[in-house]
């Protein structure tokens, strides 16, 4: 009687921790689901920029496009977003990152703009600039799709 | 079974209200813009004040659209040029507190100091020609402050596998010297190591370079290949220290560098090795006069990771340089290994231990003041305050060797306020 019981209660007891392990997956799963917008790298339409370039771009490895300089601007509203899924680092590395490359290599530090209007107006000034926005722009070509 | 029931019910509920909350904020900073526009006065009519307009067909009235847009995009541009705030300048200071067990000469901290301010800027000329231009403005041993011209490179960059310097640089060899320099707050620990410290300042490598300098990195698949290749000033030492012929080469030996690494990505993302080789004629003066000739030829290797908040540099160099005078060779060398890791973001503890074992009988080392082995053990503790400013506590012991006396050990203790700008 008393080992029936001990069997029920340890069956209980791995009900209840299958219960809360699957209660953790699913709040995990809305947690990670909760930010689902779409990011789109783009570019000056002049630029021709391969998908598999871009993180070698944030990362300050590719600095040239036939000939071109490239002028990076990241976009404060998606830019934790934008280095989590695409370049692959946390924004605290990417800082460290650039402060390091711009004094080893001499190249400008990325400039951060408020939004996807100031991005959009950016890269259409300059010949060199490659950004991205949350939504696509007809203007600008869009070089992957994250 | 209430502590379960909270931890089912409502630990579930917060999270997914604070799933919600973030969602809704983005959401909710979109609407509050969308909600901004509608208060925006209704539309002008495009006729008003434009008379002429309501007579024109739809087609002029579009092209006078596009010829209008045209023009404000004209105005935009030339707005971004007259705004434009020149070059950016950038730099490091840092002032450091110092104590040491043993006043061992002119590098022996003591008191406050500070290494000055180091300023850089790189303007950009056109897509592919620019320059690098770094000055250091420091005290002196006597307090007196002087400028150095630390870099003043012009540059061409053929392409991202090809750059090509010419002017001053920082002599691209092993990982330390080109990655942080005079960047105290980007280096993780306070001091450099002791052999790889600048000419004046106990270093036995010339830490810069007068010449020409080629860098570039190629893709490997996913990997990457970086290089260095150099041909610069041979450098000579005078006064007890290496000068790196600045302003002329005294004799017509160039030196000649390479270094080659490969970085990793996808499983070992942030790992790098590489290997660095320097060679060059190196005299030796006193009072002016050459008393020794010595073929430096240094090879050697570096690993760094750094990645996932751990930092593990490592570097080594091995000497094989030839007395030119009494055609002996001496072999030397010195390494040291340095381990890092971040904790909460801002905490890094670190560890460094060097070693070098220098031949006393190689004129290289023997002529300069600071050319005998040592061991070094060094732990400290850095305090980032934000990405720009750090706090660093580091104590080290030192034990070193000295040919016609004991031993010199010594123990310092450093704090340093570091800024990046």
């Amino acid at each position: 009687m008393k080992s029936v019981c001990n069997m029920r209660l340890h069956s209980k007891g791995m009900r209840m921790k299958a219960r809360q392990a699957l209660l953790l997956i699913l709040v995990l799963a809305a947690h990670l689901t909760a930010w689902a917008g779409e990011i789109y790298i783009v570019s000056h339409p002049t630029l021709s920029i391969r998908s598999d370039e871009v993180r070698d771009i944030y990362n300050g490895d590719k600095q040239l496009s036939a000939g071109v300089k490239l002028v990076l601007v990241d976009n404060a509203l998606i830019q934790t977003d934008f280095l989590a899924r695409v370049v692959k680092l946390s924004i605290d590395k990417y800082n460290s990152l650039w402060i390091k490359k711009s004094f080893r290599d001499g190249i400008s530090i990325p400039q951060v703009k408020s939004g996807d209007a100031e991005v959009i107006a950016f890269i259409k000034s300059n010949p060199g600039a490659i950004g991205y926005i949350s939504k696509p722009h007809p203007e600008l070509k869009t070089i992957a799709h994250y | 079974m209430l502590y379960r029931s909270f931890v089912l019910v409502v630990i579930p509920i917060v999270v997914l209200l604070s799933s919600g909350f973030s969602a809704y904020a983005s959401h909710n900073t979109i609407a509050a813009a969308e909600e901004n526009t509608q208060h925006l006065p209704a539309p002008v009519p495009l006729t008003v004040g434009y008379p002429q307009l309501a007579l024109m067909s739809p087609e002029a009235q579009q092209e006078r659209i596009d010829a209008l847009e045209k023009g404000l995009a004209e105005v935009i541009d030339q707005l971004n040029k007259k705004t434009d705030a020149g070059i950016p300048l950038h730099g490091f200071a840092d002032v450091t507190l110092g104590k040491s067990s043993r006043d061992y000469g002119a590098l022996s901290p003591k008191g406050f100091s500070s290494s000055g301010v180091d300023l850089y800027l790189s303007p950009q000329f056109s897509d592919q020609t620019h320059a690098l231009i770094e000055a250091l403005v420091e005290p002196d041993a006597n307090g007196e402050v002087g400028v150095d011209l630390e870099r003043l490179q012009l540059g061409y960059a053929f392409s991202d596998a090809l750059t090509l310097w010419s002017g001053r640089f920082h002599t691209p060899y092993g990982y330390w010297n080109t990655g942080f320099h005079h960047g105290a707050q980007i280096q993780t620990a306070l001091t450099r190591p002791k052999f790889l410290d600048f000419e004046d300042k106990g270093g036995i490598l010339p830490a810069h370079s007068v010449g020409l300098w080629a860098t570039g990195n190629i893709r490997y698949g996913t990997d990457k290949i970086n290089y260095d290749v150099y041909v610069a000033n041979g450098s000579r030492i005078t006064a007890g220290a290496l000068d790196m012929n600045n302003a002329k080469d005294d004799n017509a030996n160039k030196a000649l560098g390479i270094n080659l690494g490969y970085e990793f990505r996808d499983d070992l993302e942030g790992l790098r090795l590489g290997i660095h080789g320097l060679r060059e004629e190196v005299d030796a003066y006193v009072s002016g006069v050459s008393v020794a000739r010595v073929m430096l030829t240094m090879l050697g290797g570096y690993a760094v990771y750094d990645n996932n908040d751990w930092e593990i540099i490592s570097e080594y160099y091995h000497f094989n340089n030839a007395d030119l005078l009494t055609t002996r060779d001496h072999s030397s060398w010195a390494g040291f290994a340095q381990l890092g890791i971040t904790v909460q973001r801002r905490w890094t503890p670190y560890a460094r231990y060097e070693k070098a074992s220098f031949n006393p009988t190689d004129p290289y080392f023997s002529y300069q003041t600071y050319g005998q082995s040592y061991q070094r053990s060094v732990v400290g503790l850095r305090f980032d305050l934000n990405i720009k400013t750090s706090l660093k506590l580091e104590v080290d012991t030192t034990r070193q060797h000295q040919t016609t006396a004991p031993s010199l050990n010594y123990n310092e203790i450093r704090v340093q306020y570091a800024v990046a700008f």
